[in-house]
């Protein structure tokens, strides 16, 4: 009994004393942290988000003297950057302090020692993060996250349908099938490695494989041919009867949002459940449009910020990151009139006055109960990914 | 004109020649000139080569292997993707030549040909990526073209499911390529037609029995072709390299090689960027293998065109089909040009516009202050950079062109066109590959992520095309025009200022709007050497290009098109004001 219980005393005897020195520290990386300017490399297609990261920044800059400057790039060009820098051998001071990242991109960054260390445990608001009930937000892609990136908002694939076509929009992958033999020419996905046609790769595959634990080891040790030949069936049957008879494909999602607006497609899909709300408010998206899942849950996962290795402004970024994980961020985030990003916080950590704020907000006419989206998939094991875009361009990119 | 043949010979007791021992400057600008191009490009290409085999510490390989290479031919998508990329690339160049043949046969000269010239400097000016989006709201399923359809015939109630932008074969890049390559080409031909004497060897083919259509094929077109084979060489290059337009107008699974070397560099993966480094090496071989039989073509040709003149029997065709291609053409890239400015200028005044509405159902001038509140920045950027580089290049070329000519006159033999050859170097090479051995160079030395350090990455890709749009005018000047000066003013900067500047105002100043406008297109070197620390109009309309919101990629699109399209006309009524008096200077 004793062996058992000593090992949690230790641990919680240790949290208590990472608490306190935590504390001082943290008020030493604000100081710090003052007059510092972080360039903080974030996709900018996207004025709603744009509006929401100048809007942060100006808070930063009130409150903790702590410039940012909003470099509109996208995670692979932000790599190439610490990445010439690291054969360069500039260890310190880099241009990149903070970026927008998860997945492959976040996998791929810590396996090569490009990311600044453990952080997130020194940030007070960290502590608000529902890590019990969104997994996601430790483990990215199942790698661990070890606290090298701030979780900064959820992501769950998502449907959207434009009523004016379908009045009954498909609960799985096979009803989407039967879809796109009644609707041909209506329906595609982005063709992989693109993130988000990878996305809907897997989550075919989730929902046509028996027994899903499989994809949740190694690749290595799994029938990869075996495992996966469902899915190519499914995929050889669909793709006739896709847009353009599947002979092109979009790059992302951002382009099958106008197809949508177009009536090209009736049907498309998004990493994000408040997407289509937004897009209505916009007026990128007709009013006619709503959000659905399939009934198997749909994969979801968090994103993150993080600081490479060499960032000579790592305290003003922590501030940063800090602030976007604040209540206050987070609420206005997560306003689908703002830019509607689901929240990482736990709402049972929040004083009732922070909780107010996200009651407060409107949850879009498009967008689903969040009952329903609580049915999440997780990410099959990152090993999955390269294997099954190298098989996809074998098959439909040659 | 008359005047002239008096003074065509000098010796050593010129006054003219005592001021060019002085000159000798002059004599540092070619080393200096091809410095700028040399060190980032041979820096880039070893900062290529060695990942490309294997060497990339950053990431932990340390040992050269051709495991790289291995990767990049056994990419699945490597043949179809080769494949495609020959044939919109080479097609998408011999198409534009032929083109712009036909345009000159059929039309030139003639009222409709110095109507079609008006056109040429602002369709040049339209940046690439810009001009192919809006061909796609212009030729997609649901674009303006089908909704006109709908409107009229009510045929297509919702867009259907063709294919007629993007197509797998790579036909719709071919067309938006060479609807871009074909003006610039026409240009070029342009600053040489007037030494060829059209008219007068159309005359002599005339007076001996050949046909018009004779003199051109025969007689024309080889010299012509002699004369613009360095801009054809760098659309041939350009083609078989592009990627924006690639990425807007050309195919999607698989698409050409130079958007797969660009996916593989911006891959998670961080080992697939040495596949990346080696196909960009592979497409740097490529693009030479396809310059080199282009030019062993010459000598068959050569001989074709021998046994023409003198064995090849008369034809009375007499069938005069130039013409109204010529016409049908010229049509048809006004309106592609003009289509596609409308219906981005019109999204970029939209709240909302869904097919198949013709116009938009709302009009708002929102995405329009939405973009104003943060262009400020971008925008002075944009101009400074594009001021300055197109400022130095046309400084170091204008040099550069007058020490060919001190060379010419002390009759030292100088290739000069094998310099040249060295200017194409950067448009040779995918700019994602050789941008970031460049870019390790300037961290190394401590200068990245500096204004300067920019300055010169853009000054990469200015100056080639400065040297491009001004040598054939500075090369075609009469000497015999500065000779007199000389005579008259004793002084050779007098001379210069007086005489040759305003002679070669016209072209010195579109050779200048030329190199602003190719500054603004600049992206990734903005990106890679301002490492984020500057944005441009450009590196703000990519940002807005990879989202979906069209009313703003227009706002974008239409600024992105405004300053180039400013600094065209005022390259074109500069001259005009200034020699408003002056009949045959207009």
């Amino acid at each position: 009994m004793i062996k058992t219980l000593y090992p949690h005393i230790l641990a919680l005897s240790l949290a208590t004393v990472a608490t306190t020195s935590q504390a001082a520290d943290w008020s030493t990386i604000v100081n710090q942290a003052k007059g510092q300017t972080v360039y903080f490399h974030a996709w900018g297609g996207d004025e709603h988000i744009n509006d929401y990261i100048q809007w942060a920044t100006d808070r930063v800059d009130e409150d903790y003297g702590v410039t940012v400057k909003h470099v509109k790039n996208v995670a692979p060009n932000a790599v190439n950057q610490i990445l010439s820098e690291k054969t360069a051998g500039k260890d310190q001071d880099g241009a990149v302090d903070l970026m927008w990242v998860n997945g492959e991109n976040f996998a791929n960054m810590k396996a090569n020692g490009l990311l600044y260390g453990a952080f997130t445990q020194d940030l007070p608001n960290y502590q608000l993060v529902d890590i019990d009930n969104k997994p996601t937000t430790l483990f990215d892609f199942t790698v661990p996250v070890d606290n090298l990136e701030a979780p900064w908002g959820m992501a769950q694939l998502v449907f959207q349908h434009n009523t004016e076509y379908v009045q009954q929009p498909p609960q799985s992958a096979q009803e989407l099938l039967t879809f796109a033999q009644e609707n041909p020419g209506r329906f595609t996905y982005p063709a992989p490695p693109a993130f988000h046609g990878t996305t809907f790769v897997k989550q075919v595959l989730l929902e046509l494989t028996a027994d899903i634990d499989i994809l949740y080891a190694p690749v290595s040790l799994a029938n990869f041919e075996e495992v996966t030949q469902p899915l190519w069936d499914y995929l050889d049957e669909l793709h006739p009867l896709m847009w353009q008879k599947g002979n092109v494909f979009t790059d992302g999602a951002p382009k099958m949002k106008q197809l949508l607006n177009d009536s090209e497609i009736y049907l498309s899909l998004s990493f994000n459940p408040f997407d289509a709300s937004n897009a209505i408010a916009n007026g990128d998206l007709p009013d006619t449009v709503r959000t659905h899942i399939h009934r198997s849950g749909t994969i979801a996962n968090t994103h993150f910020v993080a600081i490479p290795y060499n960032s000579g402004s790592a305290e003003g970024a922590m501030v940063f990151a800090n602030f976007l994980m604040s209540p206050e961020a987070q609420a206005r985030k997560a306003n689908p009139e703002i830019w509607g990003d689901p929240t990482v916080l736990a709402m049972n950590k929040l004083t009732a006055q922070q909780k107010a704020l996200f009651d407060a907000l409107p949850n879009g006419a498009a967008t689903l109960p969040p009952e329903d989206l609580a049915n999440v998939l997780l990410e099959p094991h990152a090993s999955w990914v390269e294997a099954i875009e190298k098989a996809w361009l074998t098959r439909y990119s040659q | 004109m008359s005047v002239l043949p008096f003074i065509v010979t000098h010796g050593a007791n010129d006054p003219a020649m005592a001021t060019l021992k002085r000159s000798s400057v002059l004599t540092a600008i070619p080393a200096l000139t091809t410095a700028v191009f040399l060190i980032p490009v041979i820096l880039g290409l070893i900062g290529t080569w060695l990942p490309a085999f294997g060497y990339f510490p950053a990431i932990g390989l340390d040992q050269l292997s051709m495991t790289p290479w291995e990767e990049w031919f056994n990419h699945p998508s490597y043949k179809s993707a080769l494949l495609k990329t020959l044939f919109s690339g080479i097609g998408a160049s011999v198409l534009s030549l032929v083109i712009t043949f036909v345009l000159l046969i059929g039309a030139y000269p003639s009222v409709m040909f110095q109507r079609l010239e008006r056109l040429l400097s602002p369709i040049l000016s339209v940046p690439h990526a810009a001009f192919a989006i809006g061909l796609g709201f212009l030729l997609s399923p649901s674009g303006w073209l089908i909704r006109w359809i709908e409107y009229m015939t009510g045929w297509f109630p919702v867009p259907p499911n063709w294919t007629t932008f993007q197509d797998p074969m790579g036909v719709s890049l071919i067309i938006t390529l060479a609807l871009k390559e074909t003006p610039f080409l026409l240009f070029m031909s342009l600053a040489v037609l007037p030494s060829l004497n059209v008219q007068k060897t159309r005359w002599l083919a005339n007076s001996m029995g050949r046909s018009t259509r004779f003199a051109w094929y025969w007689l024309l077109i080889p010299q012509l072709y002699q004369q613009i084979k360095l801009p054809f060489f760098a659309v041939v290059a350009f083609s078989l390299t592009v990627v924006d337009i690639a990425l807007i107008a050309g195919p999607t699974t698989p698409p050409t090689l130079a958007v797969l070397i660009t996916q593989l560099f911006n891959d998670p993966d961080l080992t697939n960027r040495t596949v990346g480094a080696a196909g960009a090496t592979w497409l740097l071989i490529l693009v030479s293998i396809a310059l080199l039989i282009i030019h062993l073509l010459e000598p068959p040709l050569r001989r074709l065109r021998q046994w023409a003149i003198h064995c090849r029997p008369q034809t009375r065709l007499t069938l005069n089909w130039e013409a109204p291609v010529a016409r049908a053409l010229t049509l048809l890239m006004a309106l592609a040009f003009a289509g596609s400015a409308a219906v981005t200028f019109i999204w970029s005044l939209t709240l909302r516009w869904r097919y198949p509405d013709v116009l938009p159902s709302q009009f708002s001038t929102l995405p329009w202050s939405r973009i104003l509140n943060r262009i400020d920045e971008p925008f002075w950027c944009t101009v400074w950079l594009a001021l300055l580089s197109a400022l130095i290049a046309l400084f170091l070329v204008i040099l550069a062109l007058e020490n060919e000519v001190r060379l010419r006159w002390s009759q030292k033999k100088l290739n000069t066109q094998r310099i040249a050859w060295l200017i194409y170097l950067p448009l040779l090479i995918p700019q994602v590959a050789f941008l970031f051995g460049f870019q390790v160079f300037l961290i190394q030395t401590g200068w990245d992520g500096q204004f300067t350090a920019l300055l010169w990455s853009h000054l990469v890709f200015v100056l080639p095309y400065v040297f491009l749009t001004l040598s054939g005018p500075y090369r075609n000047f009469d000497d015999r025009y500065f000779w007199l000066a000389l005579t008259l003013k004793q002084q050779r900067g007098p001379a210069y200022w007086h005489i040759k500047f305003p002679i070669l105002m016209r072209p010195i100043l579109y050779a200048f709007a030329t190199g602003f406008a190719v500054s603004i297109a600049q992206y990734l070197p903005t990106i890679f050497i301002g490492a984020g620390k500057y944005s441009t109009i450009t590196t703000e309309a990519v940002a807005m290009a990879a989202g979906s919101d069209r009313r703003l990629m227009a706002v974008m699109a239409v600024w992105q098109q405004s300053l180039p399209l400013l600094i065209f006309a005022l390259a074109t009524l500069l001259p005009a004001l200034r020699f408003r008096e002056r009949q045959s200077m207009r």
